[in-house]
């Protein structure tokens, strides 16, 4: 639930989500900004917000009445940032290698903060988030967790569900960037450039990429454990059984049920050998450089 | 991919001064409204944004090139169409000539 602003755009009322209106409202204050010297500055900025009265339009229907925060930022986006049309006077127009350049060097500079990415989680977006802050893959970083888990007997749980309550979600689109460390966070400029910022980064093409291998991941791992589900609810469920069928079922529960003792039991003897191999590691590390130190001294 | 991007980058200050001849070209075929300008470049090594084309229009209707009416539109407000004018006809000349020249130019080295 959102509040709604109602605004006029080229002589016609829309009624905005409130983010929505504070990124229109920011773009449309940049293009004042960037038309500043321009002589027809209001005659422009007049067009754009005709123009931007037909996007709304386009996304209203019988049963549409408010044109959402996220259908603004693609109408911002789809318009583009306004340039002050220098072209055929003296100007010095910034090449795009220098452009890219600079952006690389600011979003070094931006600090990475550590948030719950909610968008491919299997959980609650604690993995999704340290991936993202760390820049590697999120599938390692859940292997990672579930060994780590496995050698400090479940202790790393707890610590989970701590960090899964601790940790603020990136639910909005400049807490997303700073996720990445990609949004451009200068104390003076932060409320002017976060937008441009998030445009910036909302078309970049590593976060197109991670946003594809996160839906897939999640539709995948959805559809399997919905395939599950179902599975059992067959098995589980039925309507009618006869008597031979339910001692099949309850010898089936009983094997289930043991297999599942045999799991724990096999877990509890290769997490023992896993503890050994582990405990053994130095020493074979030990074994290994005494050898390539002796073939060294022998070859030389 | 990473190889046509970068010929892009470098290519686009030139797209950027093309886009004036393009836009006179496309106002040379009759009145158009600046959304058909986008959508005929779309898809085209000259597409661009609303943010880019209407400083460009309105520069190049202060230099006397272009200019437009207004049309009622059925659904919304009035819209600007614009024409080519006298002046923009002799510039639309001058600039095709140039680009000829650009383009005979390189392919005769």
């Amino acid at each position: 639930m959102n509040k709604v602003i109602t605004i006029h755009l080229a002589g016609r009322a829309f009624q905005l989500e409130e983010p929505g209106y504070d990124a229109l409202r920011r773009y449309l204050d940049a293009a004042a900004a960037a038309l500043e010297n321009n002589p027809d500055k209001d005659e422009i900025i007049g067009d754009l917000e005709a123009a931007l009265a037909e996007k709304c339009q386009a996304y209203l229907g019988a049963h549409k009445e408010v044109v959402v925060a996220r259908e603004v930022e693609q109408m911002i986006i789809e318009m583009g940032p306004v340039k002050t049309d220098t072209s055929g006077e003296t100007a010095n127009p910034e090449s795009a290698a220098e452009t890219n350049r600079k952006n690389k060097e600011r979003d070094a500079a931006a600090p990475k903060k550590l948030y719950q990415i909610r968008e491919g989680a299997w959980l609650s977006g604690v993995c999704t988030g340290l991936a993202a802050y760390f820049g590697v893959d999120v599938a390692l970083v859940r292997i990672i967790f579930v060994l780590l888990t496995l050698l400090t007997h479940g202790v790393l749980i707890l610590l989970y569900i701590l960090m899964m309550v601790i940790i603020p979600h990136a639910d909005t689109p400049q807490a997303r960037a700073e996720a990445f460390g990609t949004s451009p966070i200068t104390a003076q400029d932060l409320v002017n450039r976060a937008k441009e910022g998030y445009e910036h980064f909302a078309n970049s093409d590593e976060w197109r990429r991670w946003r594809r291998q996160m839906r897939q991941d999640s539709r995948q791992w959805k559809r399997q454990w919905r395939q599950e589900r179902r599975q059992y609810r067959y098995e589980y469920y039925p309507r009618r059984r006869s008597f031979i069928g339910r001692l099949i079922h309850l010898v089936m529960e009983i094997v289930w049920l043991l297999f599942i003792i045999f799991c724990l039991w096999l877990a509890y003897y290769h997490f023992a050998s896993v503890h050994q191999f582990i405990n053994l590691l130095p020493q074979w590390a030990d074994q290994a450089v005494a050898w390539i130190k002796s073939e060294w001294a022998a070859h030389h | 991919m990473d190889e046509n991007i970068k010929i892009a980058d470098t290519f686009s200050p030139i797209r950027r001064g093309l886009l004036e001849l393009a836009v006179l070209r496309i106002v040379a075929h009759g009145e158009v409204y600046a959304a058909d300008i986008l959508k005929l470049l779309a898809g085209t090594e000259l597409s661009t944004q609303e943010g880019t084309l209407y400083p460009l229009l309105s520069r190049m209707r202060r230099e006397g090139w272009l200019d437009y009416a207004w049309q009622e539109s059925e659904q919304g407000p009035p819209r600007k169409y614009y024409r080519l004018a006298p002046p923009g006809r002799e510039r639309l000349a001058q600039a095709q000539k140039y680009w000829h020249t650009i383009i005979k130019n390189i392919s005769n080295l």
